[in-house]
């Protein structure tokens, strides 16, 4: 069986949480439907989660739902953009970017007063990336163009973007989540970052 | 758009119009709209067919409605039968009668005299239904209460509560025999894979696994597997292949 997964029971065992309510959050969208993974098992069918990520958002349901309700819950979980808006000033005190990867950006886009959420979004990857030493300046102007190019057709669904590096060439691309990719040995996967997750934290950093 | 902009819309005899944004909306007789239709009120007395979207704050079918598109409404009362390709997003949903979604319900409040057909899922907070079901994928609502009246199915159901039972007013068993098939309303039993919650009642039901807190297996069912957590009871007439306690 796969280690990354785990079954629905024994989720259960762990949380200590209910059928009816992993139910209830699955209605309120607080749960993606991608995340339930139906397998044929010799009782019949059985559903399988992501173990980290599963484990991940029912420790926070379970933290955030004494002072959010459900329904503000699914905003901060859902991966659809909103929209709010932050200066530049603002971005760094939050600590979304740190100085020099504002900088970085200043350079890049010229000096925006405001930046959307999506912009948000872009400059807290891109410092995620830069932050973890991974990746160069240089192939943080790549991990933008791409974002850029190529983010919006997810329309609201889950992906991850994928920072590559072959004999010190680099190159980036986006894949829907969850998605299994394997690549030559030469290859090295040298930044893998949930975009979904990075607007979580957003969205609970800005309310 | 604003409400003081809406106008009403009457219709009488046989019409087709192009759809638009209306206030309230009367169709006497066959009405056929080509395009979306987007109201406050909807009134149907006769047969709708619907090309494209309908949405409304509330509506009363009497008769029969085919809508293409999806359906999105706060309340709707069906009086017959309604048939949508699409989706169905309704906060209240009364239907006596047949209903029939291609798409996946989602849904507050759901009260069924009759039969519904689902291919997607149904989702609801309260599920009440006295007749019989077909959900192709997922039942998930919080309170389940199920009368069997006639052959019912799906994959999967879950919630917090989650009563079936064979339905048994022969009031409503001479009424729902002009809806299902006679043939039918002896065959009133569930079948399905796997039925999960938290306090679960089931009569008449067939399933490979049924995983709960308190699991009460009554008459005519057929189970594979119970899994409880505290509590199980199994009246003698069922047949449970294996209980464990987890």
């Amino acid at each position: 069986m796969d280690e990354n997964l785990i079954s629905k029971r024994e989720l259960l065992e762990i949380t200590g949480i209910s059928y009816g309510a992993l139910y209830r959050w699955k209605r309120k969208n607080l749960i993606p439907e991608e995340w339930f993974i139906r397998k044929s098992t010799f009782t019949g069918q059985e559903t399988f989660f992501p173990r980290d990520k599963i484990l991940d958002r029912i420790a926070k349901i379970q933290e955030m739902k004494e002072d959010l309700s459900l329904d503000d819950l699914a905003v901060i979980f859902s991966p659809s953009l909103t929209a709010k808006s932050l200066s530049k000033d603002e971005m760094v005190k939050r600590s979304i970017v740190n100085k020099s990867t504002m900088d970085f950006l200043v350079r890049l886009y010229g000096n925006i007063e405001l930046f959307p959420f999506e912009k948000i979004l872009y400059a807290r990857i891109l410092d995620k990336a830069l932050q973890s030493g991974d990746i160069s300046l240089e192939e943080g102007k790549l991990l933008l163009e791409t974002l850029e190019e190529h983010y919006k057709k997810y329309e609201d669904k889950d992906c991850e973007l994928v920072f590559l590096r072959k004999m010190g060439i680099s190159t980036c691309f986006l894949v829907s989540s969850p998605c299994e990719y394997y690549f030559e040995t030469g290859a090295h996967i040298v930044s893998e970052i949930s975009i979904a997750s990075c607007i979580e934290e957003l969205k609970i950093n800005l309310s | 758009m604003s409400t003081e902009l809406r106008k009403d819309l009457k219709y009488l005899g046989k019409m087709t119009s192009p759809g638009g944004v209306y206030k309230r909306v009367t169709f006497e007789g066959e009405v056929t709209i080509d395009g979306d239709l987007d109201c406050l009120e909807i009134k149907v007395n006769g047969i709708l067919n619907e090309k494209g979207s309908l949405k409304s704050n509330t509506g009363r079918i009497n008769g029969f409605a085919v809508v293409n598109g999806n359906i999105e409404f706060d309340d709707i009362n069906i009086n017959g039968e309604l048939r949508v390709d699409g989706n169905m997003s309704v906060d209240k949903i009364t239907s006596k009668g047949k209903l029939v979604v291609k798409g996946n319900v989602s849904s507050e409040e759901l009260d069924i005299n009759g039969e519904l057909k689902v291919k997607g899922n149904c989702e609801a907070e309260t599920f009440n239904l006295k007749g019989a079901f077909n959900i192709e994928e997922t039942l998930n609502a919080g309170d389940i209460n199920v009368n069997l009246y006639g052959p019912s199915e799906t994959k999967e159901i879950g919630g917090d509560k989650i009563h079936i039972q064979k339905g048994g007013d022969n009031k409503l068993m001479e009424i729902l025999s002009a809806i299902l098939s006679p043939l039918n309303i002896y065959k009133a039993h569930l079948k399905a894979d796997t039925i999960e919650g938290d306090d679960l009642y089931l009569e008449h039901t067939t399933a490979k696994v049924v995983r709960g807190n308190t699991v009460n297996i009554g008459d005519g069912c057929e189970i594979d597997l119970v899994e409880y957590k505290t509590d199980f009871k199994k009246t003698p007439g069922a047949s449970v292949l294996k209980h464990v306690k987890v």
